[in-house]
């Protein structure tokens, strides 16, 4: 879908009606504002009617003064309104689709979070201001037109013969605001980003010694900034310069006509008939012809960002989800483990050799099993299947004999735990992070697996012990002891499955020990199948059987 | 307040060029304004005149006035946007130079707190922000208040009532509404940047632990808690943007009301025969130019606060600048470097990386600092290259303590190779001669040729002109540190402190590199730290750090082995 479509499509609903009836009635109000006043002055100017006579025309006047104000606060909050709806809900739709992706098919984190913050941002000034001036521009133009046309077709005539200039300064603008908007926007961006990297590194120039030369570098480089975009925008500033000539224009020249008409020095056509009151009305409506084409050119870089803003958001949308999903509802047995039957799975990173090609591999409930081989085998690969990360491209996958893609995610996720090499804790508490495991255990349960899993052993040193904070703002744990709560958090729920992906492999010996300390005293207490990728089979005394992954990618496995 | 404004003041040079800037925006809108006034003026005299009430009427002055209205609107705004925009990206130059220079007198290990916990981030974002301000609040803000200014003396001139009703209704309360929307929006724009602050953390929070938050199956939960933070953060945008449409209101309101109070007033002391009917109109009509330019300056003020804290920061830290922490003490390298019961700790509750470390490095020696990941060597690097200073014991340079030593005379001497090695968004070249500005580019193609760079430079674009980074040429980890070390190379350091100096270039090739640096090296104090010492230049000595034993974790004490 082209970006112009996509974000008509992502405005909430009530955004296009509700701008184009805010357009039709700034259009009424400005015309009755310009009769009104062109009224008034022909009455008591020319007319000489006394002015305490005219008190109806006068309150009608402040009434549709008063409402244009009115629709000014209206206008801005529809558009406020609209522009957070819409980005309220692409965030979620942003959201949703990054978590069903999963960790395995989500792309860098810097592009993730630069889509939310900034390119969704980016489509702000679209929804508040850019669509609604479109609409405005469509409507009022023409109702002013057809005003002035009844009053006097002459002065229609003068304000329509602009109007083919309109397709060319449509162009002007668009050339000339999309290359402003591009080059200024793009360099300040530019400048910003390469400002960050200075500033950033500022200690690396310290270093060499090199603060003097750096000084000048930035003077130099916002300097050739400035040319470089200076050069564009002379360019650019000339399509405002157009518009704002042919709006000087068409007023010029409707007073010019509508003076010499009135002097009787104009005799052909509608001239002869023009009278004081059509001729001001004509003049107070000439510059508001103009003026939407005006707003509309100031808010076309908004329509700019936006489109460069959906480049970056689309893909990010239509993520491949990392199951397809089912809806089986089955319960996890809560003693004891499931048996895990492989069965012919095929699996191919795109572009590359299968990794697995009629792979077959069976673990008997409670069996308790370490995976081993060169880095690059599959194993990750093979537990971020088991864990429902990515799915098999043929072949199955059987729980207890359910095929786990049948599953629910609910249902699926309360068979597996899982636990990887670098573990997040969240922003939060120990205790807070172990019981996320869990959120129905109470603190009890929290309290014994803390302890089972040696999380006390360093939690009791800290001064709010369990309730101590992690995560960004909290203590700097070392990596055995983040390893430790998360292993806590991970087995918190009797789950009958439990993948243990390289626990240990970012650790160095002495957490490694901990850890593995850690592991055998919460495994010792559970009859849960275990599945653990490691490379270092060695200390993992617990394990019943010893499957060694080979490279080749025909391989036949069975207990 | 008052001080952050000075921020924004400009540059002695380019004081006329924004006053320009200010006097022909304030003529464009001028001229927008008399046009219409004109028009208003004209056809109502001809309508007079037309009925034979006006006596003779000059249509000539007038007319020409029209024209010169409409070409001094247009060539007025052109004018003022081309240099407008020059002062501006001036102004902005300055301020970016100004922050830099401020920035470039903390010390380096200031720097690297500051870039852990984001302030540079934050910095560059400030800056961003003050930027905006001349050009959406300032410049309009001024351009709106002369015209209104004009046009209300112009008016008193005409009666001293109408005058006043323009200066009550909007030089008055337009302003006091400016003023109060600044006010009201202070409190939601604060609590805006907190929610901004924990929605992004949030969100880094999710993607990071997005494995957790899948296998332990609350992905649902996830995106509720995102969709309350975003919805959080929204409401307060929200609430800014309530408050400026208000503003919109409010400001439209007292622009209209000022049209009718004007044309009802005029059309009264027409009646009175104060005024004429041409005079009516246009007094009329210029109010209606004024009324206009209001309402659009509430975007720029409900934005003040945001503006006014970016501008607080900036300033507070060029007043926490400070260069003095090292002493002015010049000494040669070519001394052994002692290292006196070391003791490191990133802060005082955590577990010391280094513990009671005592080295000494001779001038001419080439040592060998192994060990397994987390040992401590990377620290043992940067306490040596004073990049961070010991929690307790002290580093001395003979008999001359680290810290007396004068910082140009320890950069100029001692080269460090950080384990993730800083190459800047600019030219290959550039890079380059960080360390030795005056180096020619035959120079350059040679320490790069001697790190088997050569082949990288030929396949790039423009050789040594090459852009790198962002928006340039991508460069690979080994690349960078190659890059790294081939600048190192050129600075001619006495002492060389290099971490991990071959990590992520293959064996063959550092083998190759290894053999070229020795002549190099030969003579020069050379300090490497590597967990895999197979591919590097012959040492010395070794020292091998070793975690310490159980009990206490990674604690490393220093075992010094003789060498092979």
């Amino acid at each position: 879908m082209n970006a112009g479509a996509w974000l008509v499509r992502h405005a909430p609903s009530w955004l296009v009606p509700a701008a184009a009836a805010s357009a039709l009635v700034e259009a009424g109000l400005l015309i009755a504002q310009a009769g009104l006043i062109a009224w008034l002055a022909n009455a008591v100017l020319i007319e000489k009617a006394g002015i305490a006579s005219l008190s109806t025309p006068l309150l009608e006047l402040l009434t549709a003064l008063i409402a244009r104000a009115g629709l000014v606060g209206i206008r801005s909050l529809t558009g406020a309104r609209a522009s957070a709806a819409a980005r309220l809900r692409l965030r979620h739709k942003l959201m949703v689709s990054l978590l069903r992706a999963g960790p395995a098919r989500v792309p860098a984190s810097g592009q993730v979070l630069s889509a939310f913050e900034r390119q969704v941002e980016a489509l702000d000034g679209y929804y508040a201001s850019y669509l609604p001036r479109t609409l405005e521009t469509l409507i009022i133009p023409v109702l002013v037109l057809a005003t002035v046309f009844s009053l006097n077709w002459i002065a229609g005539l003068a304000l329509l013969l602009t109007a083919p200039l309109i397709p060319f300064f449509m162009a002007l603008i668009g050339m000339g605001a999309e290359s402003l908007s591009r080059s200024q926007y793009q360099s300040m961006a530019q400048l910003s980003g390469w400002f960050l990297d200075r500033a950033s590194n500022a200690a690396t120039l310290k270093l060499f010694g090199a603060e003097a030369a750096e000084l000048e570098r930035v003077r130099e480089m916002t300097d050739s900034l400035r040319q470089k975009t200076m050069r564009v925008l002379r360019l650019a500033f000339l399509s405002s310069a157009v518009l704002e000539f042919l709006t000087a224009i068409a007023i010029a020249s409707v007073a010019i006509y509508v003076g010499m008409s009135l002097l009787g020095y104009l005799k052909f056509g509608p001239s002869s008939g023009l009278d004081f009151f059509s001729g001001l009305f004509v003049l107070l409506l000439a510059p508001e012809f103009f003026q939407p084409l005006r707003q509309f050119s100031a808010s076309w870089h908004d329509r700019a960002d936006a489109r460069a803003a959906v480049a970056e958001i689309q893909p990010l949308l239509n993520l491949e989800p990392a199951r397809a999903g089912g809806h089986k509802q089955v319960a996890a047995p809560v003693h004891g483990g499931c048996s895990i039957r492989i069965q012919e799975i095929r699996f191919a990173h795109p572009g590359r050799q299968p990794l697995f090609e009629q792979f077959k591999l069976e673990i008997g409930a409670g069996e308790k099993v370490v995976l081993v081989g060169p880095s690059g085998v599959g194993k990750s690969t093979l537990m971020q299947m088991l864990a429902g990360f990515i799915e098999p491209q043929s072949g199955r996958i059987l729980f207890d004999g359910v095929d786990m893609t049948t599953l629910s995610d609910e249902s699926l996720s309360s068979h597996v735990a899982w636990l990887g090499q670098r573990p997040v804790l969240f922003h939060g508490t120990i205790a807070g992070n172990i019981h996320r495991g869990w959120p129905e255990a109470n603190a009890d349960q929290v309290r014994d697996m803390a302890v089972l899993a040696r999380v006390t052993e360093f939690a009791d040193r800290l001064p709010e012990g369990l309730e101590a904070p992690v995560g960004e703002g909290g203590y700097g744990l070392s990596g055995g002891q983040v390893q430790r709560i998360a292993l806590a958090r991970a087995l918190l729920r009797p789950r009958p499955i439990v993948l243990l992906d390289e626990p240990t492999a970012s650790l160095d010996p002495a957490g490694e020990a901990r850890v593995i300390a850690a592991l055998e005293a919460v495994l010792s207490r559970r009859s849960a199948t275990v599945v653990c990728a490691t490379h270092r089979s060695a200390t993992m005394q617990w394990a019943e059987r010893i499957i060694e992954m080979p490279v080749c990618r025909r391989i036949e496995l069975a207990s | 307040m008052r001080r952050w404004v000075s921020l924004l003041l400009p540059e002695p040079g380019q004081r006329r060029w924004l006053l320009l800037a200010l006097l022909l925006a304030s003529i464009a809108a001028v001229a927008a304004a008399g046009l219409l006034a004109l028009s208003g003026w004209f056809i109502t005299a001809t309508g007079l005149a037309g009925l034979g009430l006006l006596a003779s009427l000059d249509i000539f002055a007038p007319g020409a006035g029209i024209r010169a209205f409409a070409v001094g609107r247009t060539v007025a705004r052109y004018l003022e946007r081309l240099i407008g925009h020059e002062a501006t990206f001036a102004q902005l130059a300055a301020l970016r130079v100004r922050l830099f220079s401020s920035l470039l007198g903390f010390d380096v290990m200031a720097l690297q707190k500051m870039r852990r916990g984001d302030t540079l981030a934050r910095l560059t974002g400030d800056v961003d922000t003050l930027d905006h301000f001349f050009l959406r609040l300032a410049s309009p803000t001024i351009a709106t208040l002369a015209l209104t200014a004009l046009v209300a003396a112009g008016l008193y001139w005409l009666a001293p009532g109408l005058g006043m009703i323009v200066a009550v209704m909007l030089l008055v309360l337009g302003p006091l509404q400016l003023l109060a929307l600044q006010a009201a929006c202070r409190r939601p724009g604060v609590s805006l940047a907190h929610a901004a602050v924990e929605q992004s953390t949030g969100l880094a929070e999710t993607l990071s632990g997005m494995a957790e938050i899948k296998a332990l199956g609350q992905a649902r939960q996830q995106v509720e808690q995102a969709s309350r933070s975003a919805r959080l953060r929204l409401g307060f945008e929200f609430g800014l943007r309530l408050r400026e449409s208000l503003a919109r209101f409010g400001l439209a309101l007292v622009g209209n009301l000022s049209i009718w109070l004007v044309l009802g007033l005029g059309l009264m002391l027409f009646e009175a025969a104060e005024l004429t009917a041409p005079q009516v109109i246009l007094a009329s009509l210029a109010v209606v130019a004024v009324a206009e330019a209001w309402p659009g300056l509430a975007a720029g003020w409900s934005f003040f606060e945001t503006s006014r804290q970016a501008g607080k920061r900036v300033l507070a830290l060029e007043r926490n600048s400070q260069a003095a922490i090292y002493g002015r003490m010049r000494t040669s390298f070519d001394q052994p470097i002692i290292m006196d019961r070391v003791s490191f700790r990133y802060s005082p509750a955590a577990d010391p990386v280094l513990d009671d470390l005592s080295l000494v490095i001779e001038p001419g020696e080439h040592l060998l600092v192994e060990g397994p990941s987390g040992c401590g060597k990377s620290t043992l690097g940067m306490l040596l290259a004073r990049m961070a200073q010991p929690s307790a014991g002290s580093i001395r340079i003979g008999a001359v303590d680290y810290q007396q030593v004068e910082p140009a005379c320890f950069r100029k001497q001692l080269g460090y190779l950080a384990q993730q090695p800083v190459l800047f968004q600019d030219t290959l070249g550039h890079n380059l001669r960080l360390a030795r500005p005056d180096a020619d580019d035959s120079l350059l193609q040679a320490t790069l040729e001697s790190l088997e760079l050569g082949d990288f430079l030929r396949r790039l674009p423009d050789g040594l002109d090459s852009w790198l980074g962002e928006a340039g040429h991508t460069v690979s980890g080994g690349e960078a540190r190659r890059l790294a070390l081939a600048r190192l190379i050129l600075g001619d350091f006495r002492v060389l402190v290099l971490d991990e100096p071959t990590a992520g270039v293959d064996l063959a090739t550092s083998l190759k590199i290894a053999a070229r640096l020795e002549p190099w090296l030969a003579g020069r104090t050379v300090i490497m730290l590597s967990h895999d010492p197979k591919s590097l230049p012959g040492f010395s000595r070794r020292i091998v750090l070793e975690p310490w034993a159980a009990g206490r974790e990674f604690t490393p004490r220093a075992e010094v082995r003789p060498c092979p």
